[in-house]
């Protein structure tokens, strides 16, 4: 074991200097929250509104917020080294199931949810990452992951909605002879282009099956017929002519700009695409999503959908768990989850609340979801490292032309029973 | 007595804050790498030289390290060849030395966030201004070209880099260049000496210290490199762009996957330190050269 007094008697001198100071020392009832987004951001300050109005109708509880943007839970790793005190934080909803709910850190909150309160959650939400009979974290932003759409450039052409997948590749030709593109990818984005496989997957051998393909420690599972043939047709969309050759060099966000353009479609991604687009394509514009569509004699509905959520959690060493705990169930109100939508224009998790009128879509998806599973088929919670280093970028090479669907299966199979002879 | 007190009570602070703030974190860096831990709370696993023989075995470390490499070499190549082209070109007694010093030094002074944007619009395809210049002059079969495709990415990346560290060089070996006594390039003239001939063997053995600190300086950078291809390659950047530090980076600090591997990702900072030593080492010993005097 490592020395703890020599480790944190360092970690402690290095940082109390720097965070002392920007946390300061909390009151009995001035709740410290880390937060994952910037404080210019429109979530920030509908945060704060929540904020405001908890605190309108308890005036003890008061709150101070440290902005820490996207890297906050690797920001808090830190700070509780150094002995910091925070009562609770956020952060995308699978980042912390391999993070801080993956250590333990998570106060456990099932007591404060009642039936009643669970029952409040959209279907899986609330049960996705909390799966050892407790409650960790609390979901409270919801993105679904959809093909998003411009439905006029789907109405001017002449489309439907594709129900299959075969009805997705003809719809591509559809677009082509219109001279657009259906499709559009970040070259760069690894995870996002590993969404074309985790679905295609799902639908042929039904939710979850990613993680049980990786969990066959002999490899073979990857030398089922079914992920060569979801290998075979996620690349088949290049050859369709779905994707336009050049997109192989779009970096982020430079595939998903042509759709503000007018030159593609749609995209593969969350539902935070239009949010992202608001500038460059205006807020008028028609958006529409439709899930992965089903494939031939698959197992898998078109309704299993992946999610990216964002939960809120009270940490376990918190000195004003109850109260921290107390205002997280709040922000599963109906009251506080309007305010969300209202003042970011997010989708939230509670039944009933609507969505923007340009997540619409986004919404029915998540009411009528059949399963639910992280983003990518969940394997990036329980293995991110694989996911990250190996997964990810041997897809993309795949999917980018660079090595051919046999090989893609040939090093996946052969990584995998590498990985777990290491473990 | 009274001199010693006062220098050590001067140095002190300066010290104990390069202790605390460097040497301590460093040895702590050594000590950590022979551990499994996340970082988070205290379940540090003592696992020996274990991290060190998984990342022998590391494809992925590989590749950042042929990154590394061929920043080095290729790009090193690149950037002293043409910073010694422009040392000999103003020492030749161009006009407009002093304004082309300060052109090719500009872009040291802009973000590198802000340089790295605009290179990924130089390259960006179907939009990006290289394309629309190809275009233009009837190259559609080039301009057709992914620049910023995996197969390419990492050269793209390079061209950026270069161009922005050619300044920065030209200027360090121009600096040694100027403190040359004039009358030496006089006499070199006077004896029918070509620009290229004065440069080789005048202005070379002259700043030979200089140069030798120059690939130093650029090893080193190269080692370590982070901020442009990270920047170059975005937040979710490709392994084709990977360096050892981001790397580092990606396995340390939790980017879209949760990966914690802080004992791992020391590993490799160590092995930075290391290699980095052994580079400035192998370079000394190589570029030994009798210091002229002059």
């Amino acid at each position: 074991m490592l020395s703890n007094t020599s480790r944190q008697a360092i970690v402690a001198a290095v940082f109390s200097l720097g965070l002392a100071g920007a946390t300061g020392a909390a009151t009995a009832a001035e709740l410290v929250f880390w937060s994952m987004w910037n404080e210019p951001e429109p979530q920030a300050a509908a945060l704060r509104q929540v904020m405001d109005a908890y605190t309108a109708a308890h005036p003890d509880t008061t709150f101070k917020v440290v902005w820490n943007g996207r890297q906050n839970q690797t920001k808090l790793r830190a700070a509780l080294q150094a002995g910091t005190p925070v009562d609770f934080m956020d952060q995308d909803a699978d980042q912390l199931a391999g993070g801080l709910q993956k250590e333990g850190l998570g106060h456990d909150l099932s007591a404060d949810f009642d039936q009643a309160t669970r029952d409040a959650f959209l279907p899986g939400t609330l049960e996705l990452f909390n799966t050892e009979g407790k409650i960790t974290q609390v979901p409270y932003v919801y993105n679904t992951v959809n093909f998003w759409y411009n439905k006029d450039m789907l109405a001017e052409v002449g489309g439907t909605v594709p129900a299959t997948f075969d009805d997705l590749l003809a719809l591509c030709g559809t677009v082509k002879a219109a001279g657009k593109s259906a499709l559009v990818i970040e070259g760069n984005v690894a995870f996002y282009n590993v969404l074309y496989f985790s679905h295609y997957l799902a639908r042929e051998s039904g939710a979850g099956a990613l993680v049980k393909v990786f969990e066959d420690k002999s490899g073979d599972g990857w030398k089922s017929p079914a992920v060569l043939a979801a290998a075979k047709a996620t690349r088949g969309l290049w050859d369709q002519g779905c994707i336009a050759e050049d997109a192989r060099g779009f970096q982020y966000p430079a595939g998903q700009q042509t759709i503000a353009l007018g030159d593609t479609m749609g995209e593969l991604v969350g539902s935070w695409l239009p949010t992202e687009l608001t500038e460059s394509a205006g807020a008028d514009f028609p958006w529409g999503a439709f899930n992965f569509p089903a494939v031939k004699d698959g197992a898998g509905q078109s309704t299993d959908i992946e999610v990216g959520l964002l939960s809120m959690m009270v940490l376990k060493d918190s000195k004003n768990a109850q109260e921290a705990a107390d205002f997280v169930k709040y922000v599963g109100s109906e009251e506080a989850q309007k305010i969300l939508v209202e003042a970011s224009g997010v989708g939230v998790t509670r039944k009933g609340v609507a969505w923007p009128a340009a997540l619409a879509d986004a919404y029915t998806s998540a009411e009528q979801a059949t399963a639910l599973s992280a983003f990518g088929g969940g394997l990036g919670v329980a293995y991110p490292e694989f996911t990250s280093t190996i997964l990810n970028p041997e897809y993309n090479n795949m999917f980018l032309g660079q090595t051919t669907p046999e090989q893609f299966v040939e090093t996946m199979a052969a990584k995998t029973k590498e990985y777990w002879a290491a473990q | 007595m009274m001199r010693r007190r006062m220098v050590i009570a001067f140095l002190a602070p300066a010290l104990l804050l390069y202790l605390g703030f460097l040497i301590l974190p460093a040895v702590q860096a050594f000590y950590l790498s022979f551990y499994d831990t996340s970082g988070f709370g205290d379940s540090a696993e003592w696992v020996g030289l274990s991290n060190y023989a998984r990342l022998w075995g590391d494809s992925v470390f590989w590749r950042a390290i042929r990154n590394m490499a061929l920043i080095m070499f290729v790009g090193g190549i690149a950037t002293f060849g043409l910073a010694f082209l422009f040392t000999m070109l103003m020492n030749a007694g161009m006009k407009g030395k002093k304004l082309f010093r300060t052109l090719i030094f500009m872009p040291n002074v802009i973000a590198v966030v802000a340089i790295t944007t605009f290179w990924s619009f130089v390259f960006m395809p179907r939009y990006g201004m290289l394309t629309s210049f190809l275009k233009a002059i009837g190259l559609d079969g080039i301009a057709a070209t992914a620049w910023t495709a995996p197969e390419n990415v990492f050269y793209a990346m390079m061209v950026g880099l270069v161009w922005i560290s050619v300044g920065f060089y030209t200027i360090l070996i121009m600096a040694g260049a100027d403190k040359i006594p004039a009358d030496m390039y006089e006499a070199a003239r006077l004896e029918g000496a070509s620009t290229f001939q004065i440069f080789r063997q005048i202005t070379l053995p002259m700043i030979w210290d200089v140069i030798l600190i120059t690939l130093i300086l650029w090893a080193i950078q190269a080692v370590k490199i982070v901020e442009f291809p990270y920047a170059f390659g975005g937040p979710n950047i490709d392994q084709n762009l990977y360096t050892p530090a981001i790397y580092l980076y990606i396995m340390g600090f939790g980017q879209r996957e949760s990966v914690y591997a802080l004992g791992y990702s020391t590993t490799i900072g160590v092995v930075m330190f290391i290699l980095t030593i052994a580079i400035i080492v192998l370079m000394r010993f190589l570029f030994r050269r009798e210091r002229v005097e002059f």
